[in-house]
């Protein structure tokens, strides 16, 4: 009897660093391409057994060459600067405005009566309805497109700063309050630190929303971009350009997705959270 | 520096009364211990004077300077340990003040650390430190010894102790420990039925020892005055050692 649990005891010990090997994996930064290159190698053999044909699926060869094409001759290039650039204004633009407003509603009381109606209002509608009234108001230029991004970033920026702010421990404002410290002070390092997850959270969102607004607003009238490149192929049924400009999306999606993870380890280190087991 | 002065203070949360006509000066310079049950409206009073509570009724003269260290930590989980302990001090001195106050409560090493990563007693212990920082007039503790061991809590009172000494500083203590209230404070008032049941004048100054002989003496009644039932005779208990 003694000697069984003797034994077992040491086993159970032993067990503990395969938790920590199978913890550790999770963090391999390889790991999580395993699935999207399954489904590459997926894609690959369907167009290849010619399963589907080509003008409908074309192979992921096909794709990088349609690639190659528009990097020569230069209007992928150029692409991608115009659409980064749009991206990044109107993303700039709308995070300023999204966090003032966020912060003006959390802040004061009088401030959420001013603000929350109407950015409750502007949410309910799809920011792409907006695209007519834009095109009106700032022509058919880079201001239109810039502009409904940034409305498309706004809404969730300030969705979740307010809800980030109000959710704050007011005995932790109690803290401040009680020591007297100034208003910026109570603002930034009590409720903007303490509402940052949720900000960071409301980024993501946004980030995920420049893009749709992007294309949309790509495809509605452009001269450059990936939404041009877009419109262009599907008019003269060139699929392997418009896999190429999807799979750009879908690229540059991660990419901001990454960032802002990123962003929220560098952050949010302070958190003690769950991360799966 | 001003006295603290509470004329007949009323509180009721929802019509139920918690405080019941408090009347109390606290003279400046003078450490006060706040003892009660749980619920009798210690906290409570607490924060009428700080400021954060509106009584119901009543007249209060209190200070703008003032600092309290909460019956819970109230560590911003966000700023490391040294820039919640340096929350709004000015930015001069800053650091050196905030590396001072964290020796002083045996926290050195834990200036870089995230409040989560702190025991309660440790947490606790820079709750007090970010209060003692201030230099206020007036320091209110909310069970400040509360999370912490026998040893370390000796050490806390003695460092609490020793600085109101030397700053002059007048300290309200929320304790449940009657012995801890004995020791440190001049006065030691009872709350029981949101009133003041009893006042208790300590001889001598805090800190005193814990060997100093009229502490028992001055404890026991005020347990008797909180309802604690006490051994028949002979009021120390036969663990006790001498
Ligand atoms: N904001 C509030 N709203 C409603 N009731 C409250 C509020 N704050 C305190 N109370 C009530 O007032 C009473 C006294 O609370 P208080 O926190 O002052 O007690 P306490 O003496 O500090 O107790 P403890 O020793 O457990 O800390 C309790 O019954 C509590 O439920
Ligand atoms: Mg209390």
């Amino acid at each position: 009897m003694t000697i069984e649990t003797e034994t077992l005891q040491p086993t159970r010990i032993a067990n503990r660093p395969q938790r920590r090997a199978k913890r550790d994996l999770s963090r391999n930064v390889l790991l999580p391409w395993l699935s999207p290159i399954a489904i590459l190698l997926v894609w690959w053999f369907v167009s290849a057994a010619g399963i589907v044909g080509p003008k409908v699926l074309p192979s992921p060869v096909l794709v990088v060459a349609a690639a190659w094409e528009l990097t020569l001759n230069g209007r992928l290039p150029q692409a991608l600067v115009a659409s980064l650039g749009r991206v990044l204004a109107g993303t700039i633009i709308g995070v300023a405005l999204g966090l003032a407003a966020g912060l003006l509603a959390g802040y004061y009381r009088a401030g959420q009566i001013v603000v929350d109606k109407p950015l409750q209002m502007l949410r309910a509608v799809p920011f792409n309805a907006l695209v007519p009234l834009f095109i009106v108001a700032f022509g058919i230029g880079e201001w239109m497109k810039v502009s409904l991004i940034a409305v498309g970033v706004l809404v969730p920026i300030y969705l979740n700063t307010f809800a980030g702010v109000r959710n704050v421990d007011s005995k932790l404002v109690e803290v401040g309050l009680v020591y007297r410290a100034p208003r910026y002070l109570i603002a930034y390092k009590i409720l903007f630190l303490g509402a940052l997850p949720s900000i960071l959270t409301g980024l993501r969102f946004s980030l995920a929303i420049a893009w749709i607004a992007l294309v949309t607003s790509e495809t509605v009238n452009a001269n450059a971009g990936i939404g041009y490149i877009l419109a262009q192929a599907q008019r003269f049924v060139r699929t392997d350009q418009v896999f190429l400009c999807i799979v750009i999306y879908a690229f540059l999606g991660i990419l901001t997705d990454y960032l802002v993870r990123l962003l929220e380890g560098r952050l949010l280190a302070w958190r003690n959270t769950y991360d799966g087991r | 520096m001003p006295e603290i002065r509470l004329e007949r203070i009323s509180k009721r949360f929802d019509d139920v009364p918690v405080l019941d006509g408090i009347d109390l000066v606290i003279p400046a310079g003078e450490f006060i211990a706040i003892v009660g049950r749980s619920g009798s409206g210690k906290s409570t009073l607490l924060r009428i004077i700080a400021g954060l509570e509106q009584a119901t009724s009543g007249r209060l003269q209190s200070t703008d300077r003032l600092a309290v260290a909460f019956q819970e930590a109230r560590l911003m989980p966000w700023l490391k340990v040294a820039e919640n302990v340096g929350f709004g001090l000015p930015a001069k001195d800053q650091s050196r003040i905030v590396a001072d106050a964290l020796g002083e409560v045996g926290l050195a090493g834990k200036a870089a650390s995230w409040p989560l990563t702190l025991s309660g007693g440790q947490a606790q212990r820079v709750s007090l430190a970010r209060a003692l920082v201030r230099q206020p007039e007036v320091l209110l503790l909310d069970e400040p010894f509360g999370a912490l061991d026998a040893l370390t809590k000796l050490e806390m009172q003695n460092l609490v102790g020793t600085l109101w000494r030397a700053h002059g500083w007048t300290v309200v203590m929320v304790t449940h420990d009657v012995a801890e209230a004995v020791r440190l404070a001049d006065r030691v008032i009872v709350l029981d039925g949101g009133q003041i049941s009893e006042s208790v004048a300590i001889p001598g100054r805090g800190p005193r020892s814990p060997e100093d002989g009229h502490l028992a003496a001055l404890e026991a009644q005020l347990l008797r005055h909180l309802g604690v039932p006490l051994p028949a005779g002979n009021a120390a208990p036969e663990t006790a050692h001498s």
